[in-house]
């Protein structure tokens, strides 16, 4: 039976819950159910198929509607708060930079009264050993998770609570106390082992990166040399995927074999093998869905039937989205997915190197839109570096298991083993450096939407249909004109932003990036002007990485005009050095300051003279006007270079304001506020700052003044759309609009 | 052949011919650690390829012209052990939390107090934050130090 329109029914369904009402789905459920068995028993059964899979489309979108949580549940707290936490660990903790660790805690009780649900907590400081399933107690600061809430940027938030976690925590490393020593079950322990053997016997890098390749555990392996491989398309060898689980199963059974058992005997072996290894390595959804599609392939040697892989691939998309619906909308199961069906899919021609270079090709294809879609990244080189990273990866992971093996049964076998995957691993090392070297390796382009996916999707399904009847010239052609046409569409789509920049209106947006400042200024012929880039560098979210440059890529924006650090804190100059390293940036403005005409636009920097002043007070402010309008971005300036721009007379009346210093009671003086008039204030503030910004007083006199004031930290980005006569100010979080005009002849 | 078959063979002569290549080559890196040490480095002595003019370090570089000891501090909080003293003025909450004897609450304070009032003139101005009283800076003192003006 083909699952294969079941599973997507059901992947459709749970893509669409947002916008169903759970009432109607079950309305829809039983009458699609309905309809299918009339429709059989009138014999009709060519026609029973779409009802019955619209019903199980609902059953999708039921699955994926979030239930309303338990009355005990930790997320119905009042939150913030600070609290005694007593939890079981669900995982071994994650150590994501030397001193920062990340904890997920099913909770037991909350202040000694009984709470369920999971949190995760992030740790700093060197963090006690801890292990999975241990009970500890710990003080903490509980949150409601809060993403940065910015157009085109990943909000993490969402991601949590697809994984039903709605509460987060942040502790010192010191206040954890552990209930019991720590007892790891078996498959911790083994991935402790082998981690522990690997850092052992190889040089830290290497060990990093057999970490990576065996167990999909990249902690130990350095940042640089990971960008390498992210930079050369071949990053998915790091991660745990079908690709182990196929060589693990596959080596098992060929020693079986060569051992004389049978091929049943092999068949079981290799079973637990996988199953084992699943165990070991998590339950990512890459890992589920190659160790169900494996099981399912040695059961049906076992049984001795002819196995089909399109129904295994089905059957595992179903069995992991009733599992977990939000696994839909993981980066890792769209990948995992996407590229077994497009290897699945492809035509496979004869010959090693011509089948290699199909299924490379095939799995670039089918995962290029998942790629631009979550990481705006368009590989070129990857498909001829997989050619050789594959097979070194895939023989550096059988020798690693070995190793792990080896390093359990004595010395003089490891260091066999070890030995002889060091190479490997130096060979792996050098391709992915290489083909990162290589200019251009990989494009950043602007995320596709929904239509542009289909199109392309579209586009490749007629292709490969095209291909199939290329014996019949007729529907070929027809197919082949199709398929192209859908494929030039998709391109078009996905062009769009890129290629409507430039409309003659300048926009200033000020991205939400937590506590600090990120703002770009849109010229009005399509140029960029970066000023700030939020918090950044190690131990620490980098808002430049995560926010600033996928907001300007997905706005189309592929290269910086230019980039003006306004003072050197961390909260403002911190992801700068990320956005200078992923875009090419034509002029920076940090040494002169003078006024500059860019497209239509004029954007003056004015630095207060406060000799001897503190560092906020020399910070550089931006004047950027445009017909009626104008904008002036305060920094993080305070009374005394307020003062001392209003003694200069320096001109500062502007419609809109970024108001100085985060809001903070020490910017915004009444004069200097007389001298701006602003008609809006945005304030750049993170939610629960620990400076208490905004000031509550600097509130009211911005009120005085008559300015509406709009605040990233509840209404995400601030958007800011002029043509010179009219402004348009756009609240993120909720999408509302406000128009304000600013000529008083015309009406608007 | 003995009642091998030709694939028993092949495997065997692999395992083995991996077997011994290994053993040889673990021999080698132990007799020439430099050698291992330039080939592991090999990828890494180079900026990443991305580095264009001005370059992804320049403005770290910059930077820690501008604010030495910020710099300092921070890799200090990374990499070399507690004993090391805190600069009051840079550190984070985080960093307060740190200490012998700080909460959440306290270091919040402290940072709040630095961010209202203006930096601690001496690590006694500490007296400042309320919660801070003698034992607390007393116990404090050897782990704090002022080095911004």
């Amino acid at each position: 039976m083909p699952l294969a329109p079941l599973a997507v029914a059901f992947a459709a369904g749970i893509a669409l819950a947002p916008w169903i009402a759970p009432r109607a789905a079950w309305a829809l459920v039983a009458a699609g159910l309905a309809a299918t068995v009339l429709v059989l028993v009138l014999g009709q059964a060519a026609h029973a198929l779409a009802p019955l899979l619209a019903a199980i489309a609902m059953l999708g979108a039921l699955r994926a509607t979030p239930a309303p949580l338990a009355a005990d549940h930790v997320g119905r707290l009042p939150l913030p708060a600070t609290a005694r936490v007593e939890a079981r660990l669900a995982a071994d903790p994650i150590a994501w930079a030397p001193d920062r660790a990340r904890l997920a805690l099913d909770v037991e009780s909350v202040d000694g009264v009984p709470r369920s649900g999971r949190i995760s907590l992030g740790l700093y400081g060197p963090p006690p050993p801890l292990a999975e399933g241990q009970r500890i107690v710990v003080d903490a600061r509980l949150e409601r998770p809060v993403g940065f809430r910015d157009p085109g940027v990943f909000d993490v938030a969402a991601r949590l609570a697809r994984e039903g976690i709605h509460v987060t925590g942040s502790a010192s490393a010191t206040r954890v106390v552990p209930l019991e020593p720590p007892a790891p079950p078996w498959p911790a322990r083994v991935r402790r082992f082998a981690l522990a053997a690997f850092a052992e016997r190889l040089p830290p890098a290497s060990a990093g990166l057999l970490g990576g390749l065996v167990l999909g555990n990249r902690t130990a392996l350095p940042a640089d040399v990971q960008d390498a491989f992210r930079r050369a398309g071949v990053f998915h060898v790091l991660a745990v995927s079908g690709f182990n689980v196929a060589l693990l199963a596959g080596a098992v059974w060929t020693l079986a074999r060569a051992a004389g058992s049978g091929r049943r005997t092999a068949a079981t072996g290799a079973i637990v093998a996988v199953l084992g290894f699943a165990a070991v390595v998590g339950p990512e959804p890459s890992v589920i869905r190659a160790t169900i599609m494996a099981v399912l392939v040695l059961a049906a040697v076992l049984l001795e039937r002819e196995a089909s892989v399109t129904n295994s691939l089905a059957l595992a998309a179903l069995a992991i989205l009733a599992a977990r619906p939000g696994d839909l909308l993981d980066p890792g199961f769209q990948l995992s997915f996407a590229a077994t069906a497009g290897i699945v899919a492809a035509p496979m021609p004869r010959g090693t190197m011509a089948a290699a270079l199909a299924v490379s090709l095939a799995a670039q294809l089918a995962v290029l839109p998942v790629a631009l879609v979550h990481f705006n990244q368009l590989s070129t080189v990857g498909i001829i570096a997989n050619l050789a990273a594959v097979p070194l990866a895939g023989a550096a992971t059988v020798l690693g298991l070995l190793a792990v093996v080896a390093a359990a049964v004595g010395d003089l076998a490891a260091a066999a083993a070890f030995g002889a995957v060091w190479p490997l691993l130096l060979l792996l090392r050098a391709v992915a450096a290489l083909a990162a070297a290589v200019p251009g390796a990989v494009i950043r382009l602007p995320a596709p939407g929904a239509g542009a996916v289909i199109a392309y999707a579209a586009g490749l399904g007629g292709a490969l249909a095209a291909w199939r009847w290329r014996a019949r010239r007729g529907p070929c052609r027809t197919l082949a004109a199709g398929a192209t046409l859908a494929l030039l569409t998709a391109a078009a789509l996905a062009a769009l932003p890129i290629l409507t920049r430039g409309d003659g209106r300048l926009r200033v947006t000020v991205l939400d990036v937590g506590q600090g400042d990120a703002i770009v200024v849109e010229t009005p012929d399509g140029r960029a002007v970066v000023v700030d880039a939020g918090a950044g560098g190690p131990w620490r979210l980098d808002a430049g990485e995560r926010a600033v440059a996928p907001f300007l890529w997905n706005r189309g924006v592929l290269a910086l005009h230019a980039t003006l650090t306004t003072h050197a804190d961390i909260d403002h100059a911190g992801g700068m050095a990320a956005l200078r390293r992923l875009f090419a940036v034509t002029e920076s403005w940090d040494d002169a300051a003078r006024p500059r005409s860019v497209g239509g636009a004029l954007l003056t920097p004015i630095v207060p003279d406060v000799p001897g002043g503190r560092r906020n007070d020399r910070a550089t402010m931006l004047r950027v006007e445009m017909g009626l309008a104008s904008v002036l971005l305060a920094s993080d300036v305070e009374a005394a270079g307020e003062r001392a721009l209003l003694e200069a007379r320096i001109p500062l009346g502007a419609t809109v304001l970024k108001v100085g210093h985060h809001g903070a009671a020490t910017s915004s003086t009444a004069p200097f506020l007389a001298a701006v008039r602003p008609t809006v204030a945005i304030v750049s503030v993170g939610a629960r700052n620990l400076y208490g910004h905004p000031d509550a007083g600097t509130l009211a006199r911005l009120g005085a003044v008559g300015a509406r004031v709009y605040r990233t930290d509840r209404d995400g980005a601030v958007l800011v759309e002029t043509d010179g006569r009219t402004l348009s100010v756009t609240r993120w979080s909720d999408r509302s609009v406000e128009r304000f005009c600013l000529d008083p002849e015309t009406i608007c | 052949m003995l009642g091998y078959t030709r694939r028993q063979l092949v495997i065997v002569v692999t395992v083995v011919a991996v077997g011994a290549g290994g053993l040889a080559i673990d021999h080698w890196r132990r007799a020439n650690p430099d050698v291992v040490a330039y080939l592991e480095a090999l990828d890494r002595a180079a900026p990443p390829p991305t580095a264009r003019e001005p370059g992804p370090r320049e403005p770290m570089a910059r930077r820690a012209a501008a604010r030495p000891r910020e710099d300092e501090a921070r890799g200090r909080r990374a990499h070399a052990d507690d004993a090391t003293p805190l600069d009051v003025n840079l550190a984070t909450a985080a960093d307060f939390e740190r200490l012998p004897g700080v909460g959440p609450a306290l270091a919040a304070r402290i940072v709040d107090v630095r961010a209202r009032e203006g930096p601690f003139g001496s690590v006694d101005d500490l007296r400042r934050v309320r919660g801070v009283g003698h034992a607390t800076l007393e116990r404090l003192r050897p782990r704090l130090a002022v080095n911004t003006p």
